[in-house]
């Protein structure tokens, strides 16, 4: 009987541990995907203040929509200093908007659109812009596979035993009203 | 099926794959014991216990080891053997190709891969891409210049999202392999054949014996070629079912590819003549027959000299554009 008991009591520490690393390993995949997300909105700056610079030569930026990016990354940048994060993810999301407006802007300074250094700029703003959206989506099925199996029975009893280390991921998303708007889009012809 | 499902399979094969290659090795050694041991009157157990042959045996072994160690190290690179070309990096100058190595980038971000493949541009006049390579680290992905130019940046991204999706599920490493290993072993066999062929009979072995051993490696000349041949079916056609797959999960979108791949096949049917002639003229085009994401045996561009071409190894156009949700024939928009 003793060695009954024994045998299931080690089998079972030893699932515990099989269960536990592979949660290690979902959680710690998810998570550098979202440090990827932070990667990619750096490198997204960068990029825009290439594009500031090289269109300076042409216009003056306090013109163009170039000027509500500028306050809003620093808006970003003062949320990341406070903590906060609603703020930065709006702040970002709200330059995520601007940029397919950038395009038309180009269109409309000939100028601009014929110089290499601008044209080169704006495809880095396109794959970074690209980049950002596959980290999102990266981060996003790596959150799922983690959430879900978390839930899962009987991980989610493993779950109970280190209830604090796992704990379900948020997913990006856009925001309700946003969401509102696509679904009531109307091409106009 | 996933893609996960895939990789557990893949790597099934790999060891397959090699367990059956060092078999054969094994065998073509014991081959050449037999074919150097003067006494004709031994049983070729007896002949394969002498030391001599277990040296032989044993040189045949490292080569073959050899061989491997050189398809998991330089696989990639080989497959780009006779083509010129030309590496493509973050500081490239050319727009194009720049804009192709961004692509490769956001492809790398969304399928998780922790390297940058290598990229290559090769100066050929036909469009295909192929991906390989070992491991991701030493990946190699490559475009022909005319797709490059041809493609626009949805159909070339979805190109580029099925190729990171071969590179992803591992089918890189099944088909370096057996296309590294197949071509090694028909040249091996070549070199045996010669050296029997054009060598003076040796003294003390009888005439009709070394009649006997010509015909028996004419026979094996003829039946490795099959032998490779169904190395590469086992490498079967779903690979690139699960690639396109692969790729619409990546991009989140099918008609890219739909649009890719229909822009490849007539490029393929329109000049017909030039893009058979472009394949013909371009060296060791069998390294990278079964990688190429496009057949060119589905616009009826054929090579009966190349081994992989006798079985289907890429599934027609039709039922690639069926599993995508396009109908053939309705325009891609």
């Amino acid at each position: 009987m003793f060695e009954y008991l024994l045998g299931i009591s080690v089998l079972s520490v030893a699932y515990v541990i099989y269960i536990y690393n592979s949660l290690v390993n979902l959680r710690e995949a998810a998570i550098n995907d979202s440090k990827m997300i932070g990667v990619q909105l750096d490198r997204r700056w960068k990029v825009l203040q290439s594009l500031i610079s090289a269109v300076s030569k042409y216009m003056s930026y306090e013109e163009t929509v170039l000027k509500d990016v500028v306050s809003l990354r620093s808006q970003a940048e003062c949320a990341v200093e406070g903590g906060d994060q609603v703020n930065r993810v709006a702040a970002e999301n709200a330059i995520s908007k601007i940029i397919p407006g950038l395009n038309v802007m180009v269109e409309a300074y000939p100028d601009l659109k014929a110089n290499t250094t601008v044209i080169q700029l704006m495809e880095e703003i396109v794959s970074t812009e690209n980049k950002l959206s596959f980290s999102k989506q990266s981060y996003n099925d790596s959150s799922e596979r983690f959430n879900a199996k978390i839930l899962q029975f009987p991980v989610n009893l493993v779950v109970g035993l280190f209830g604090e280390q796992f704990k379900a991921f948020a997913y990006w998303q856009l925001e309700k009203d946003d969401e509102k708007e696509k679904e009531d889009f109307i091409a106009k012809l | 099926m996933n893609w996960r499902h895939q990789l557990t399979v893949n790597k099934r094969k790999t060891v397959m794959i090699l367990l059956s290659f060092f078999v054969l090795y094994f065998l073509l050694g014991a081959f050449v014991a037999i074919l150097f041991q003067p006494y004709t009157t031994q049983s070729w157990w007896t002949i394969l216990l002498t030391p001599q042959s277990r040296w032989i045996v044993m040189i045949f072994l490292l080569v073959s080891l050899m061989i491997v160690l050189t398809a998991v190290f330089f696989g990639g690179k080989l497959s780009l053997a006779g083509t010129k070309a030309v590496r493509v990096t973050e500081d490239s100058e050319d727009l194009r190709a720049k804009q192709l190595y961004n692509i490769v980038e956001e492809m790398k971000i969304a399928a998780g891969l922790r390297y940058m493949p290598a990229i290559y541009i090769m100066p050929v006049g036909y469009m295909n891409a192929f991906a390989s390579g070992w491991h991701e680290k030493n990946a190699v992905l490559a475009v022909t210049r005319p797709l490059l130019e041809a493609l626009n940046r949805e159909e070339l991204q979805a190109v580029i999202a099925h190729e990171i999706s071969h590179i992803r599920h591992q089918d890189t490493r099944v088909m370096t392999l057996v296309s590294v290993l197949a071509s090694v072993l028909v040249m091996m066999i070549d070199i045996i054949f010669r050296s029997v062929l054009y060598s003076k009979p040796r003294r003390g072995r009888r005439n009709d014996a070394s009649g006997l051993l010509v015909i028996v490696i004419m026979v094996i000349r003829i039946l490795l070629p099959i032998l490779t041949a169904f190395m590469v079916m086992y490498v079967s056609r779903k690979r690139e079912f699960l690639a396109d797959a692969g790729c619409v999960a990546l991009t989140r979108n099918n008609l890219g590819l739909a649009s890719a791949l229909r822009k490849i096949h007539q490029g393929h049917t329109m000049h017909e003549k030039d893009v058979q002639e472009a394949y013909e003229q371009t060296p060791n085009e069998s390294v990278r027959s079964l990688a190429y994401i496009y057949s060119p045996r589905k616009s009826g561009i054929r090579n009966f000299l190349n081994v992989h071409e006798w079985f289907s190894t890429h599934p027609p156009l039709k039922e690639r554009l069926e599993a995508l949700g396009v109908k053939d024939g309705e325009d891609a928009s």
